[in-house]
């Protein structure tokens, strides 16, 4: 099983991505609404991919990812941003910052499982 | 000109003036001497024949009384003779000289008459002077003198006469002459005096415009909004007005006489100083200026963005310039402000659009249990209108990036084909949704551009969706690919309705759609084309559409094709990214550029100048960077080989510091303490586009 941790503040598109994420038979999916929900399920459960939503209040994706590679433990998961500013030097940045790659919202669902896998390295 | 045409006169008929007044002076002198001559002949012609008169009379006294004193106006006519003859000779007119040898031998017959009658008496022989007086011979003589003198008279009177005549006849002409040179003068000199006051008028009225011109070059000087400077050739503050002390809080005498670097917030050596006004003055013999940003220096220390125009004049100390500053820093926030507000509102909208679209798409693919017919329809439908949305979004904010010039181009040498098929793969879904086939048509050999192949693929995208929306089902649209000249021409060819006619003018126009219903049919945003036809303009082409023979349309896009060696490889492929040359000695040095530059450029990494000779001759190159002290060697004397590729590569040097000076001739210098990797890699790739564009 391939476990899959999607983080983003909208409970709508969590509960969508999850669904979405499940439609692969191989994927164990578990959703969090905040970095600090996301760091506390990541001390126990650790992904082998990490969906970071780029823009949540409080701790931002970016900031989540500094959060993540700072534990030991989780150095080197690895993680995929998704982001609703598909904008080209955005994305660039994000490129830069040890992700594997970028997602922009709004994603395809059926197809969504297969994108994260294409990136997973 | 005709005021010294009219003044050149002035002298010419005064030299005629004087002429003709000389002339006349001549003739009336000479009138007069003639008249005086003329007195004097014939007072010496009365003198002679009274002369005669009264010797004779003297001398008939004397043969009668034989008194001696009657002899007296005989003897003095004898002493008196010869020089009043003399006298007449010289004084007397051609015509009076001609005479008098007639004259004088009357006068002389009748003296020698006169002597013989005295002789006679007084040899006692009265007798026979009496009879000789008697003959009549005396009188006969005297009646000759007389009337010879009366003839000479005469001939004096009608010659004083004559010249009398002709004298007043060419004063009258003077007269007339000088009357009329007069007049003319006087109208000469009203003409120049006119033409002299009008002349003097208009200076007066172009000195007026000069000044009132000056006034308001001066108010618009001062009284601009823009700070305004002029500046010496040198680049020092000659004047300034009150917007510059507004602006940086200096005052007049601080700034005047300053160097106008002194409010830019960089320090600029020497050299820089001297070449800036060079540079940025530069923009075109046409004195307009270019516009640049600076970053401006307050009196207090503190800093904002200005933007500088600096225009030129040649005046009569040289060239000068005049600099227009402008504060931009409100702008700047306001865009600032504007793309956070772009950013924020495309994460609001697509937010809750990734909801809906997300649920709509698990619902009507049936993931989460089937629907029956009519729900599945309703689905689909709310869900195909949620990506229309989507698209108009991205549309939207794609046409402010255009237009606010804020696009962002990643230019990069590609190949065409790969990237049709790519384009066409992806539409693969749409056309059958439409029942529409794609067919492509691609030159065996590459095709290869210098484009950003996200944009050309959005710009194929937005060519190939219309095609097959307006297609009629079952048709194909055809994706052409060949050559125009040394430009890539790919063609996208349907078989729908065609264009109507009253939207040709406008279909590359925002929002632009034939009418509201056919969007609503085809779903499409209407800045499709727009969008596309400027990604095509700025790579340096252009898209365009003709009616379609047997009917239809095609939209063509032409841009430059990239002529080098890539052509002639084996692969046929262009490389996808930019190769560099990377010379340095120090390994890791290689190691860590060429992992900086992953993604972006593929570098040929080389320790000595026979390794980086071999790359040269190897394959081809797009720019190089340049160690200057490698371990037995120069690293700069890789340049003259680099420059008989005869392209224009972009060559940066990366280097120690104290080697930096040497480096010549090259784009750019980096010095390893001061600058990172990612600024080699950010100025490297920012030098490539350029030496691309300006390619």
């Amino acid at each position: 099983m391939i476990r899959v941790l999607y983080v983003d503040d909208e409970p709508d598109i969590r509960e969508i991505a999850e669904l979405a994420l499940d439609l692969d038979p191989d994927f164990e999916v578990r959703t969090a609404g905040s970095g600090g929900e996301a760091l506390t399920i990541m001390g126990t459960w650790r992904p082998d991919a990490a969906l970071l939503d780029v823009m949540m209040p409080g701790m931002d994706g970016p900031s989540l990812l500094k959060q993540i590679r700072a534990q030991p433990a989780l150095s080197d998961v690895p993680i995929i941003f998704v982001t609703a500013r598909a904008q080209r030097s955005e994305l660039q940045n994000f490129a830069t910052l040890d992700s594997c790659g970028v997602i922009a919202k709004p994603f395809d669902p059926m197809t969504l499982a297969a994108q994260v896998r294409a990136l997973l390295p | 000109m005709l005021t010294l045409f009219t003044l050149a006169l002035v002298p010419i008929m005064l030299i005629g003036v004087y002429a003709g007044m000389n002339a006349e002076f001549r003739d009336v002198r000479q009138l007069r001497e003639t008249a005086e001559q003329t007195v004097a002949t014939r007072d010496q012609l009365a003198e002679l024949q009274a002369m005669l008169t009264d010797a004779e009379t003297g001398v008939r006294g004397f043969v009668i009384s034989q008194d001696e004193r009657f002899l007296e106006p005989y003897n003095s006519a004898l002493d008196r003779r010869e020089t009043l003859f003399n006298a007449l000779q010289t004084s007397a007119d051609p015509a009076v000289r001609d005479r008098l040898p007639a004259l004088r031998r009357l006068s002389d017959e009748k003296l020698a008459n006169a002597f013989a009658n005295v002789a006679s008496t007084r040899a006692g022989n009265v007798e026979e002077a009496r009879r000789r007086i008697a003959n009549g011979r005396g009188k006969e003589l005297m009646d000759a003198i007389r009337a010879e003198i009366t003839v000479l008279d005469a001939e004096e009177d009608a010659r004083l006469a004559r010249l009398t005549a002709a004298s007043a006849a060419s004063r009258d002409v003077l007269e007339r002459t000088i009357t009329f040179t007069l007049v003319g003068l006087a109208l000469l000199l009203l003409a120049v005096t006119l033409v002299v006051s009008r002349t003097i008028r208009q200076r007066g009225e172009a000195l007026d415009r000069a000044k009132r011109l000056s006034e308001r070059q001066k108010a618009m000087f001062d009284g601009a909004v823009d700070g305004m400077l002029q500046l010496d050739g040198e680049g020092n503050i000659l004047r300034m007005n009150p917007s510059i002390s507004r602006m940086f809080g200096y005052s007049q005498k601080d700034l005047i006489g300053r160097h106008s670097m002194f409010l830019i917030d960089h320090h600029y050596s020497l050299e820089e100083r001297r070449s800036w006004l060079a540079s940025v003055g530069s923009a075109g013999e046409d004195g307009a200026g270019r516009r640049q940003e600076f970053t401006g220096k307050r009196a207090d220390g503190s800093t904002f963005e200005t933007e500088v125009a600096i225009s030129h004049v040649t005046g009569e100390d040289g060239r000068l310039y005049v600099a227009a500053i402008r504060d931009i820093s409100e702008r700047k926030r306001a865009e600032q402000m504007k793309n956070e507000f772009v950013s924020t509102v495309s994460h609001e909208l697509r937010t809750p659009l990734t909801s809906i679209g997300g649920s709509l798409g698990l619902l009507g693919a049936g993931a989460v249990g089937p629907l029956n017919d009519k729900a599945r329809r309703l689905v689909e439908i709310a869900h195909a209108n949620c990506g229309r949305l989507v698209r108009l979004i991205n549309d939207i904010l794609d046409i402010e990036k255009i237009e606010s010039g804020k696009m962002e181009f990643d230019f990069r040498r590609i190949q065409v084909a790969p990237l049709v098929q790519r384009t066409v793969e992806s539409m693969h879904g749409y056309a059958d949704q439409h029942g529409v086939e794609i067919q492509t048509v691609l030159p065996p050999w590459p095709q290869c551009v210098i484009g950003d192949p996200d944009k050309l693929e959005q710009l194929l995208t937005n060519l190939l969706s219309n095609a097959i929306k307006h297609s009629p089902q079952g048709s194909v649209v055809e994706v052409f690919s060949a050559h125009e000249g040394d430009n890539v021409r790919l063609e996208v060819r349907d078989r729908g309705a065609g264009i109507p006619e009253d939207f040709r003018g406008r279909i590359f126009g925002k929002f632009a759609m034939a009418d509201a219903s056919d969007s609503r049919a085809k779903g499409g945003t209407g800045l499709g084309l727009a969008i596309a036809r400027e990604i095509a303009r700025r790579h340096g082409g252009d898209v365009n559409y003709d009616d379609r023979e047997g009917g239809g349309t095609v939209f063509h896009l032409e841009m430059p094709m990239l002529r080098d060696g890539s052509q002639s490889s084996d692969t046929g492929a262009c490389p996808d990214l930019p190769r560099f040359l990377h010379l340095d000695d120090d390994h890791d040095t290689l190691d860590v550029v060429a992992s900086a530059f992953e993604g972006k450029a593929t570098l040929l990494p080389a320790h000595t100048l026979a390794e980086a000779r071999a790359h040269l001759a190897a394959g081809t190159l797009d720019g190089a960077i340049l160690d200057v002290g490698l371990a037995y060697e120069n690293g700069l004397h890789i340049i003259p080989d680099l420059r008989a590729l005869g392209q224009s590569l972009p060559i940066l040097v990366f280097t120690a510091m104290d080697e930096a000076h040497e480096a010549r001739e090259v784009d750019r210098v980096l010095v390893k303490s001061r600058s990172s990797v990612t600024d080699l890699v950010d100025e490297t790739m920012r030098l490539l586009d350029k030496h691309r564009m300006a390619a």
